[in-house]
C-alpha cells in the first residue's frame, strides 16, 4: 500500500507542476494565435468578396 | 433537508466577477458573429486555428463544469485510487499524439465529422445510421451536463438542491444564445478566454482544497475511512482489471472518435498540428481527472471531521441524504474566501460554458451534415447548413432542458459517462480502425459493427430488473468490454461474409 501512496503523491505533485506549466504557455502564445486566426479569416473574406477564393471543403459532403 | 447545511461565503463581490465574466463571453459571440461567412467558418473556423489556441480550446472543452462534477464524485465515492483514470487519459491521448493514430489519417482525408468518413469509405448507408447512433448516444450522454453544472453553482451559492432546475434552465438559455450566434469561431474566441479563466479557478480550489484539510490527511483519512482499496484501484471493488481494461478502450476511442474533441483535430491547420494537439493535451486531460479528484477526496476528508455534514452525507436515512455530487461545491462554498470564491465560480461557469458550446456544435453540426443532409436531393447551400444547424442547436438545447429535469439518475455520474459513450465508441473505433487500415473492411460489417456497440445500453439497465436479483458479472465494466469484443468480431466477421461487390469484381 505505501507503494500506491508514494505513487499518487507523485502523481498529485507532477499534474500540478505540469497544469501550471501548460496553462502558462498557452495563455501567453494563445493570443498570437488568436490574432492570426482572425487576420486569416479578414483576408479569406475579402478574397471571397473580390472573388479570388476556390474553397472545395464546404461541397465535399456527397449528396 | 436543513438549510443550514448549505453554508457559503458567496457574496456581493462574487456576484460581480461572476457577471463581469457573463458580459465578456457575451461580447465575444457578437463580435465573432462577423466573421461568419462561410459554413466552414461556423463549423471549423475555416480550417485556420494554431497549435496554442487549439490546446487551449480542447483543454477547455474537455475540461467542462460537468468533468469536475462526476471526478470529484469519483474522488469522494471511490478514494485515491480514482486517480488510475485520469493516468489512463494521459496515456492514451498521449499514444494518439505520438502516433497519429486514427487522427493523422483522418484529418487527412479532409472530412468535417466522424460520419461524412463512413460515408466516403463505406457509402451513404453506414454514414446516415453512424450519425444516428453517434446521436443518440452523444445527446444522451450530453443529457446530464446542465443538471450537474447547475447542482455546483446551487452547492457554492448556497441555495440547495431546490434551485438546481431553475439555475440549470437559465444555464442552458445563456449557452444557447451565444453558440447559436456565432459558431465555431465565437466557441473558439470564448473557449481561450475560458481556459484563462479555469485555469485561474482550478489554481484557486486546489490550493484551498489541500490547505483546508492537510497533505497527510488526504491520504490517512481515506485508508483509514475506507480501507486499502481507496489507494489500490485492483483491490476496489468497483474498479478492478475489467474496469482498467474497459477505461483504457473507452479513452483511446473517445481520443480519436468523440465528435467534440475529434471537432479539434479536424480544425487543426494540418494533419501535423493534429498530432501535436493530442501530445500536448494529453497532460491537460491527466489534469481534468486528478485535480477535481483531490478536491473530491479532501471534500470527503473535509465532510467527515464535521459531525453535521456527516450524517447528512452517509449516516441519514436513505432518501434523505444529501447526492454525494454537492459535496465538492458545498466544501469549497465553506473553505474559500470571499472573491476568490467568485473568481472559482466564473472559472467553473466557464468551464461549463465552453463544454456546452462545443458539444452543442459537434453534435448539431451531424445532425446537419449526416442526417439531413443526404436526405436532400439538391446539395445544401451554406446559408441552409446554417440555419439548419441553428435549429438543431435549439432543439438539442431544448431536450437537454427537459432530460435533465425529469431524468432520474441512478447510478454514479461517471457511469451513466462511461456506459453511453460506450454505445457509440464501441462500434465506431473497430469502423474507423477497419475503414482506415483494412482494405477488406466492407459496409455490411461497418453497420454490424455500429449495431453491436448498442448492446452497451443494456448496462443501463439494472440487473435487478432484468434478472430480478443482483447479478455480479453483469456489471456496466463487463458489459461494456464486451460491447467492445462484439463490435470488432461483427466487423471482421461481416467484411469477411459480405465483402464489397466493387472488391469482388
Amino acid at each position: 500500500m505505501n507503494g500506491w501512496l508514494l505513487f499518487w503523491k507523485a502523481v498529485i505533485i507532477a499534474t500540478v507542476l505540469a497544469f501550471f506549466s501548460l496553462a502558462a504557455v498557452v495563455t501567453v502564445l494563445g493570443v498570437r494565435d488568436i490574432q492570426q486566426l482572425l487576420r486569416d479569416l479578414r483576408k479569406e473574406d475579402e478574397a471571397n468578396e473580390k472573388g479570388l477564393r476556390t474553397d472545395s471543403t464546404d461541397s465535399t459532403y456527397p449528396t | 433537508m436543513e438549510q443550514r447545511l448549505f453554508q457559503t461565503n458567496f457574496g456581493a463581490l462574487d456576484w460581480g466577477i461572476v457577471f463581469v465574466y457573463l458580459a465578456l463571453t457575451l461580447v465575444i459571440g457578437v463580435v465573432a458573429n462577423k466573421y461568419i461567412a462561410r459554413f466552414s467558418d461556423y463549423l471549423v473556423a475555416g480550417r485556420h486555428i494554431r497549435l496554442n489556441l487549439l490546446i487551449a480550446t480542447m483543454v477547455a472543452t474537455e475540461l467542462g463544469l460537468v468533468t469536475v462534477m462526476y471526478n470529484a464524485q469519483e474522488g469522494f465515492e471511490r478514494g485515491v485510487s480514482a486517480f488510475h483514470i485520469g493516468v489512463v487519459q494521459l496515456f492514451c491521448y498521449l499514444f494518439v499524439g505520438l502516433t497519429g493514430f486514427i487522427v493523422y489519417r483522418l484529418r487527412a482525408e479532409g472530412v468535417m465529422t466522424i460520419p461524412e468518413f463512413y460515408g466516403k469509405r463505406f457509402g451513404h448507408r453506414v454514414q446516415w445510421w453512424g450519425a444516428v447512433i453517434l446521436c443518440i448516444s452523444g445527446i444522451l450522454n450530453f443529457g446530464l451536463f446542465a443538471k450537474a453544472s447547475a447542482q455546483f453553482l446551487a452547492g457554492v451559492l448556497g441555495w440547495g438542491p431546490t434551485a438546481v432546475n431553475w439555475l440549470m434552465t437559465a444555464m442552458s438559455l445563456f449557452v444557447l444564445f451565444y453558440t447559436i450566434l456565432g459558431g465555431m469561431v465565437s466557441v473558439v474566441l470564448t473557449d481561450y478566454l475560458q481556459f484563462v479563466c479555469l485555469s485561474v479557478g482550478i489554481g484557486i480550489g486546489t490550493v484551498y482544497a489541500i490547505n483546508s484539510v492537510g497533505w497527510q490527511d488526504i491520504f490517512t483519512v481515506v485508508v483509514a475511512e475506507r480501507g486499502a482499496a481507496a489507494v489500490n484501484p485492483l483491490m476496489h471493488q468497483d474498479y478492478g482489471l475489467a474496469y482498467i481494461v474497459w477505461m483504457v478502450l473507452l479513452n483511446l476511442s473517445a481520443a480519436c472518435l468523440w465528435m467534440p474533441s475529434v471537432v479539434r483535430s479536424l480544425s487543426a491547420k494540418s494533419p501535423k498540428v493534429a498530432k501535436k494537439v493530442y501530445a500536448w493535451s494529453s497532460v491537460g486531460f491527466l489534469m481534468r481527472c486528478v485535480l477535481p479528484m483531490v478536491w473530491g477526496v479532501c471534500a470527503f476528508v473535509f465532510v467527515t471531521k464535521i459531525p453535521q455534514l456527516r450524517y447528512a452525507f452517509f449516516e441519514a436515512p436513505e432518501g434523505q441524504r444529501i447526492e454525494s455530487v454537492m459535496a465538492m461545491p458545498m466544501f469549497f462554498a465553506r473553505v474559500i474566501p470571499t472573491g476568490l470564491l467568485g473568481l472559482l465560480t466564473a472559472g467553473m461557469v466557464a468551464a461549463y460554458m465552453s463544454t456546452q458550446d462545443s458539444y452543442l456544435l459537434s453534435w448539431a453540426s451531424v445532425i446537419t451534415q449526416d442526417i439531413i443532409a443526404p436526405l436532400h436531393k439538391r446539395p445544401l447551400s451554406d446559408a441552409q447548413r446554417i440555419l439548419i444547424t441553428r435549429i438543431a442547436i435549439a432543439a438539442i438545447g431544448a431536450f437537454l432542458i427537459f432530460w435533465g429535469l425529469w431524468y432520474p439518475l441512478s447510478a454514479t455520474l461517471w457511469t451513466y459517462m462511461a456506459a453511453t459513450g460506450t454505445v457509440y465508441l464501441s462500434g465506431a473505433f473497430a469502423v474507423m480502425v477497419a475503414g482506415l487500415y483494412w482494405k477488406g473492411a466492407s459496409s455490411t460489417g461497418a453497420l454490424l459493427a455500429l449495431v453491436g456497440g448498442l448492446f452497451a445500453l443494456v448496462s443501463l439497465i439494472p440487473e435487478k430488473a432484468l434478472f430480478g436479483q443482483d447479478v455480479p458479472w453483469f456489471s456496466e465494466k463487463n458489459v461494456a468490454v464486451a460491447a467492445w469484443v462484439l463490435s470488432a468480431l461483427l466487423m471482421a466477421v461481416g467484411s469477411w461474409l459480405f465483402p464489397e461487390r466493387r472488391r469482388q469484381q
